[in-house]
């Protein structure tokens, strides 16, 4: 439970001839993570002699879904079935469906450029339709030139223009497009008069003859080219209807086959035989036995020892309560596998640093049924459901701060109930039920505690790490007892300090830290002994607790004297009523969010890094379900 | 004499109170718009590092509310509580 599953190295050799049968036997079992084998004398594996075609059969099929794709609502489709790789070859070599596609798509591609055409075409003559009856294709002769264009002022132009030779300027009032006919021996100067204007020109289509007889004919064409892409797209859809799913179950199982035909480049090879080295979970090693044991003499099955000088992956261990834990330690750094997993430390610290920052039994209830709608809205999210776990277990352990804080929605108890008791027209109680700590207070001594349980749960992590380095360096173990040391001398000597204990354990104290820091320099060297402040560091970030729930008594208190709804208020609080609870609902979700994030930086920073350096690799088994799902 | 000694020293809070919450906000505030901007760059380059980038920018907030504080216990020493 705090250690990862006990892994063992499997090693299998297996005849060549059945070798394709037992990888067939591995992936549907999914057991073992095969890891590149390397011996010496054996030639690195190569891929299957399928493989080739496999790859070039799975590229066609993701192009014609490719093609398929947007004609199609994925979202709607049912997963695909995967079918035997040799039936899949077979259906392969039948599917007709993909000539006809791509000539439809290419169709439909042309016939969509060629209406953008016609629609770009169409807006040009729109712009000159005012030169309803001039004929473009006439003019533009040897001894005729023409300029259409945008320009202003007109009227000032038009002047310029005409007095170059024969020019005439075609207008009509309203608009600033106008139609320059010129002497080609002209066209020079006309050129550089309607340049210095900031003369628009505008490129009349080719083929254009009078603008309302293009328009007409431009609009037709359309119309037909666009009837025309309907259809196309009609058919590319009718098609994609029929064939897709049978595609996407081709493309399955092609995938599953090119991931058996590759994996033998992670084998070992020698001429008849392969040697398969992988990780499998300890308990599953009979299951894989089983398998082996079917191939007889073919193939032998070996129990590979192995040292700490190899990285085995790392499967967590934990209960299934504790699962959205693990969620935060394969968040940020997985466990290597010689080191304990702190996801069950999370599950027992975070909850209850979480708490002590919120601390309100209303704010507690209120956060329970955030995180279960939030649970229920966000079941396939994998982050998003975690996160609303983590917020549900440590909805508990807030309500029973809230009750030793006696924090009811930022008022005691005894507030609360005589608030209800207000408006329910009689006292429900005639004095205080309980003495609760309360917070603002205790200020100081809650500050006070928070650092002791910092110096607690930091000297939890120290010890958790004496144990993970136990095995691995003795010298490194004694190092992490030695900062037990110094916490527990230094908190002796100020607790006699201040005189809370006798003065006694004062000295006592100091001497335990002064051997401490010797034992850390003579285990870590001089960094152990400069990371003294850090330590002090270390525990004083623990009064964010007190910091964060502070703020939160406060703003919920202000919400209180400024919006609590009286019956005396009369129509004023019905107004005061959904303000008072939507703002004390934020205060609420701040309180959640800002407490896991900070709950969370205390296990995550100060905690963790006092007992594991992480760096675990995720075990990813040769197996069926880790074949990536078709879109 | 001795009143204005007392004001003088209860004034002497109330501006430790305030410079205590305002620098620190301060502080928080440079602290997120530095690692805003960077986490802002990380998140464009890789989309799917948005949610623990989110949690770096949150962090510093503590900072203001460590202000908060020591500004909440300097008012309390000025009978802030009993206000």
């Amino acid at each position: 439970m705090l250690r990862p599953k006990k892994m063992k190295r499997a090693r299998v050799i297996v005849l060549k001839a059945s070798v394709e049968s037992l990888i067939k036997d591995l992936h549907e079992a999914g057991l073992v993570d095969i890891t590149k084998t390397k011996y010496g004398g054996l030639e690195e594996g190569r891929p299957l002699a399928s493989f080739d075609d496999i790859s070039g059969q799975l590229l066609r099929l993701r192009s014609i879904l490719t093609l398929m794709e947007p004609h199609v609502d994925m979202k709607k489709l049912p997963q695909p079935e995967a079918m035997e790789g040799q039936k899949a070859l077979a259906e392969m070599k039948k599917l007709d469906v993909e000539e006809r596609l791509r000539s439809l798509t290419q169709e439909a591609t042309a016939l969509s450029e060629q209406v953008r055409e016609l629609e770009s075409k169409a807006l040009v003559i729109d712009r000159v339709l005012h030169f309803g009856s001039v004929d473009f294709s006439r003019l533009g002769t040897r001894k005729l030139g023409y300029r259409v264009g945008e320009i202003t002022p007109v009227a000032k132009v038009k002047e310029e223009l005409e007095r170059i030779g024969d020019t005439s300027v075609v207008s009509k009032s309203g608009s600033n497009i106008i139609l320059v006919l010129y002497d080609r021996k002209d066209e020079a100067a006309v050129d550089s008069a309607l340049a210095d204007a900031g003369f628009n020109q505008i490129e009349i289509p080719e083929g254009t003859t009078t603008p309302f007889e293009t328009i007409n004919k431009l609009n037709a064409e359309n119309e037909a080219k666009k009837t025309r892409l309907e259809a196309v797209k009609k058919d590319l859809a009718a098609i994609s209807r029929v064939h897709i799913n049978r595609i996407r179950s081709l493309i399955r199982s092609l995938d599953i086959e090119a991931q058996r035909a590759e994996v033998t480049s992670r084998f070992a090879s020698s001429k008849y035989a392969y040697v398969v080295e992988g990780w499998i979970v300890a308990d599953e090693y009979g299951k894989l036995g089983s398998i082996v044991e079917k191939y007889g003499s073919d193939a032998m099955l070996e129990d590979a020892k192995f040292g700490h000088e190899v990285m085995p992956p790392t499967v967590l261990d934990n209960p299934k309560v504790a699962a959205p834990f693990e969620f935060i330690t394969s968040s940020y750094s997985l466990p290597n596998y010689f080191e304990l997993d702190p996801s069950m430390a999370y599950f027992l610290g975070l909850p209850i640093l979480y708490a002590m920052i919120v601390g309100d039994v209303l704010y507690g209830v209120m956060s329970l049924l955030i995180a279960m709608w939030l649970m229920k809205k966000f079941e396939k999210s994998y982050i998003m459901s975690n996160v609303s776990k983590l917020w549900f277990y440590s909805a508990f352990p807030t309500m029973l701060f809230g009750i030793i804080f006696d924090e009811w929605g930022g008022m005691s108890h005894y507030h609360l109930l005589e608030w209800l008791g207000a408006w329910l027209g009689t006292e429900l109680v005639h004095g205080p039920l309980y003495s609760g700590f309360h917070r603002m207070e205790n200020i100081l001594t809650l500050v006070a505690i928070t650092a002791l349980i910092g110096f607690v749960h930091l000297g939890i992590g120290f010890a958790l790490g004496a144990i993970n380095e136990w095995h691995h360096s003795k010298k490194h173990a004694m190092a992490k007892i030695a900062w037990i040391g110094v916490e527990a001398g230094g908190l002796l000597a100020l607790l006699g300090g201040i005189g809370l204990i006798s003065q006694v354990f004062m000295p006592a104290g100091l001497a335990v830290v002064v051997l401490s820091v010797i034992a850390l320099g003579m285990t870590e060297g001089v960094v152990g002994v400069i990371e003294l402040p850090g330590l002090l560091g270390n525990i004083l970030s623990y009064t964010r607790i007190a910091a964060i729930g502070v703020a939160g008594i406060v703003i919920a208190e202000l919400v209180n004297q400024a919006l609590k709804p009286m019956p005396s208020q009369g129509l004023l609080a019905i107004i005061f009523i959904p303000l008072f609870i939507g703002l004390h609902a934020l205060n609420c979700f701040i309180a959640m969010f800002e407490s896991l994030i900070q709950g969370g930086r205390l296990n995550i920073v100060e905690f963790k890094s006092k007992f594991m350096h992480g760096g675990g690799v995720e075990f990813n088994p040769f197996s069926l379900h880790s074949t990536k799902e078709v879109k | 004499m001795a009143e204005i000694a007392a004001l003088t020293s209860e004034a002497g809070f109330a501006l430790g109170a305030g410079i205590a919450m305002g620098l620190s906000a301060l502080a928080a505030a440079w602290s997120q718009g530095s690692l805003g901007s960077a986490v802002m760059g990380v998140v464009a380059e890789r989309p799917e590092f948005e949610g623990k980038a989110i949690i770096y920018v949150v962090l510093p907030e503590v900072l203001a509310v460590f202000g908060f504080l020591v500004a909440v216990l300097l008012w309390l020493k000025i009978g802030g509580g009993a206000a």
